[in-house]
């Protein structure tokens, strides 16, 4: 057996090892940006819901534990450190918001309130607009987790403490058979 | 699928490095056509001992001149056809920004916006077509401007999820590519023809002489453009069935996009919006010509869009459904069911309104809620024989009871007939103006079609009676019907003086407006018109009849 043959062997398994590692960080930095935009959404949510409590709390002063529900959903959720707990309190946070905007329908005076018409079209079209980051960012999620959890990638994912990544999932079921909200 | 701008650009620089490789060799093979033919010519009249295979004869030194000179005209074509393709296009199709005030445009913004994040946060600009063809673009230039267009007829006539479909569509041809390649072919070689032959239409106008002299250098770009069809080859149908699945992926809502292409399929497509040239950069083509439909070998080199048909087809595949599924998909029109049961002779409608306390009490007749101290215009009303709650201020009918009228904002201008003052109203989600005291509208002629594409309205039965006895006399010749030409009213705006006429189809609408309507066009419908601001002033009530008779006997394609 000629002597540089396992220099060759070698020579392969590095170039090998540096193109998997680079796919990992590409897949990986995909899914950061995945997140990203989610959080822009969130961002723009978080935004919103002080006006929505603006504006209902003057009509449905009946309903105080319903905003105030949402209202702690908001904080959990900004305040969420890890991306597992931030998801469970988006969760708890669009539970909210949906029980509160259900109310609205038996409030016809904020029904008509124009301000309220315009916000409720920012809230679909912001709820949709996460539903849809969510399923870019479970696609790329999908992608990564693939990759490094198929052999022999996952010994290089490994050696390089690369995890899989949690999906954005939603926690109701009655949620998961329609992903956009209608309002 | 592709998910990063990087990505994109990738592909995208890959299509045009192609296209820029073809078109060198599309230059080097006509020149070196035309060189041989000449060099025939040459041989044959001035040469004695003339030789056909001679003349055929490779000159090594002049392929290379060729060869240069061809690299050359190709630069300089790509650098003249590839810089402000977008705008190019954009201007020739006469596009326009969407207004947010528009609740159709904020809904096509918001769609756009939803899609954009599905993409990862790709951003996308709008554009609109004031037509009534129903149809949608998409394109995209080198400087990685991503521009999605719609016209404003397939805006009126699609539901939130068809829009979203349809914008899905076109996002799918942005991503992998298709959109910047076909911009180029088009700038390249449609745009110039089409903007010099605009160019000399208007100089015809004015000096038929002038105009002469140039029609030889437009003779030479239409034929330039029509060898150019060669490019086409480049457009493969298939790229029409990969973003339908593309965009199908990104919405997960292949029925949707069904859907959507079915309604399209069976309506005007908008074909005197652009020459056929065009054509490749929207989603159906919108001359909707014989090739489209079929298939084989040369359809396939050379038509851009698959049969629409079997895109449904394969959609209806994807979403598990039947043909049956886009049975009554339209939104639904309300020409014919004007909302309104006619009651027994001596019968007063009922109705029941909401309280501070937002409980149901009634039913009232209109004469017991004028009477009620807490009815305001901002109190729900809903019909004893209906179950539909609205605002009163919504309702015509409340609009006699005193300070039922819409609030609105005040606007600038009196009225030219009782001298009140003008507000601004929310109509078919346009925001027009009114007079606040004898209710005449006030509307831009762009927003008349807009208008009449919205179908949002009820009609009473006397509209309906009004509408069909105008048409009747319209379908006659237009006699002596008397028109005011003394005392003629001042437009709200410029104060000048506004001229009375009929309303006429063709000149208000859609100059090509089909004339199912009427034989000439006109209708026996009087109104006041400022031709230096554009604009119509007529009661609501004879909106609505032009509404009705738009919804009822306007553009179909059967």
């Amino acid at each position: 057996m000629p002597h540089y043959i396992p220099l060759v062997l070698i020579g392969v398994l590095v170039l090998w090892s540096i193109f998997i590692y680079n796919r990992i960080v590409v897949l990986f930095q995909r899914v950061r940006n995945a997140w990203s935009q989610i959080d822009v959404q969130l961002k723009r949510r978080y935004d919103l819901i002080p006006n929505l409590v603006e504006i209902v709390k003057g009509y449905m002063a009946y309903e105080k534990q319903t905003l105030e529900r949402v209202i702690r959903a908001r904080t959990q959720a900004i305040q969420a450190s890890t991306m597992k707990e931030k998801i469970e309190a988006e969760n708890l946070l669009t539970g909210g918001l949906r029980s509160l905007l259900a109310l609205v329908e038996n409030y016809p005076e904020l029904k008509a309130n124009q301000n309220m018409l315009r916000l409720q079209e920012e809230l679909t079209t912001t709820e949709n607009r996460i539903s849809f980051a969510r399923q870019y960012y479970n696609d790329e999620v999908m992608q990564y987790n693939s990759f490094i959890q198929s052999f022999p990638v996952s010994l290089m994912a490994r050696l390089a403490r690369y995890q899989g990544e949690p999906f954005f999932e939603m926690e109701d079921p009655a949620q998961r058979r329609n992903t956009e909200v209608r309002l | 699928m592709l998910s990063s701008f990087f990505e994109i650009e990738k592909r995208k620089n890959r299509s045009i490095s192609g296209l820029f490789f073809f078109l060198i060799l599309y230059y080097f093979l006509s020149s070196l056509l035309l060189w041989t033919l000449i060099k025939i010519a040459w041989n044959y009249f001035m040469e004695p001992d003339f030789s056909l295979v001679r003349s055929f004869s490779p000159d090594t030194r002049g392929v290379l001149v060729i060869l240069l000179l061809s690299s050359l005209a190709a630069f300089i074509h790509w650098q003249t056809g590839a810089s402000g393709a977008v705008n190019g296009i954009l201007n020739v199709l006469r596009a326009e920004p969407l207004r947010l005030q528009d609740r159709y445009h904020q809904m096509l913004y918001d769609v756009i916006e939803e899609t954009s994040a599905a993409c990862g946060g790709i951003k996308f600009e709008c554009a609109l077509l004031s037509t009534s063809g129903l149809n949608a673009f998409s394109l995209a230039d080198q400087n990685g401007r991503l521009v999605i267009g719609f016209t404003e007829g397939l805006l009126a006539k699609l539901n939130r999820n068809q829009l979203r479909a349809v914008v899905s569509h076109e996002a799918a041809h942005l991503l992998n590519g298709d959109s910047a390649a076909s911009t180029l072919i088009c700038s390249l070689f449609s745009l110039r023809s089409t903007i010099v032959k605009n160019w000399l239409d208007r100089l015809n106008r004015e000096s038929r002489f002038i105009a002469s002299l140039f029609r030889p250098v437009s003779l030479l770009l239409a034929l330039v453009d029509g060898a150019g069809k060669i490019f086409h080859i480049f457009l493969s149908r298939e790229r029409e069935y990969r973003a339908d699945i593309l965009g199908s992926r990104l919405t997960r809502d292949p029925l949707s996009l069904a859907e959507a292409l079915y309604i399209i399929s069976r309506s005007w497509r908008g074909e005197t919006l652009t020459g056929q040239d065009l054509s490749a950069v929207f989603i159906v083509d919108p001359c909707s010509g014989s090739l489209d439909e079929e298939e084989g070998l040369f359809s396939d080199l050379f038509s851009v869009h698959p049969p629409i048909g079997k895109r449904i087809d394969v959609l209806l595949k994807l979403a598990d459904a039947g043909p049956q599924s886009l049975d009554g998909k339209e939104k639904e029109s309300v020409t014919g069911t004007t909302g309104e049961s006619p009651l027994p002779d001596g019968q007063e409608r009922k109705w029941y309104v909401a309280d501070r306390e937002n409980k149901w009490k009634g039913p009232f007749s209109l004469s017991e809620i004028a009477g009620l101290g807490w009815f305001s215009p901002s109190s729900w009303v809903r019909r004893s024989d209906a179950g539909k709650a609205v605002l009163a201020r919504e309702a015509r009918e409340f609009h006699d009871i005193p300070g039922t009228g819409e609030p609105a904002k005040a606007s600038s201008g009196a009225c030219p007939d009782c001298s009140a003052g003008l507000k601004t109203v929310e109509y078919e989600a346009n925001s027009l103006e009114q007079c606040s005291g004898c209710g005449r509208m006030l509307i831009r002629r762009k927003d008349l079609l807009r208008i009449l594409m919205r179908k949002e309205k009820d009609f009473s039965p006397e509209t309906v009676k009004m509408a069909e006895l105008l048409l009747k006399d319209a379908r006659e010749e237009l006699k002596d019907i008397p028109i005011r030409t003394q005392n003629l009213l001042a437009c709200p705006k410029c104060r000048g003086k506004m001229n009375r006429v009929f309303f006429n189809w063709n000149m208000e609408v859609d100059s090509s407006a089909e004339s199912r309507i009427s034989k000439t066009g006109f209708l026996p419908l009087v109104m006041d018109k400022c031709v230096w601001c554009d604009l119509l002033w007529l009661e609501p009530v004879k909106l609505e009849v032009l509404q009705y008779i738009y919804e009822k006997y306007g553009r179909i394609v059967k």
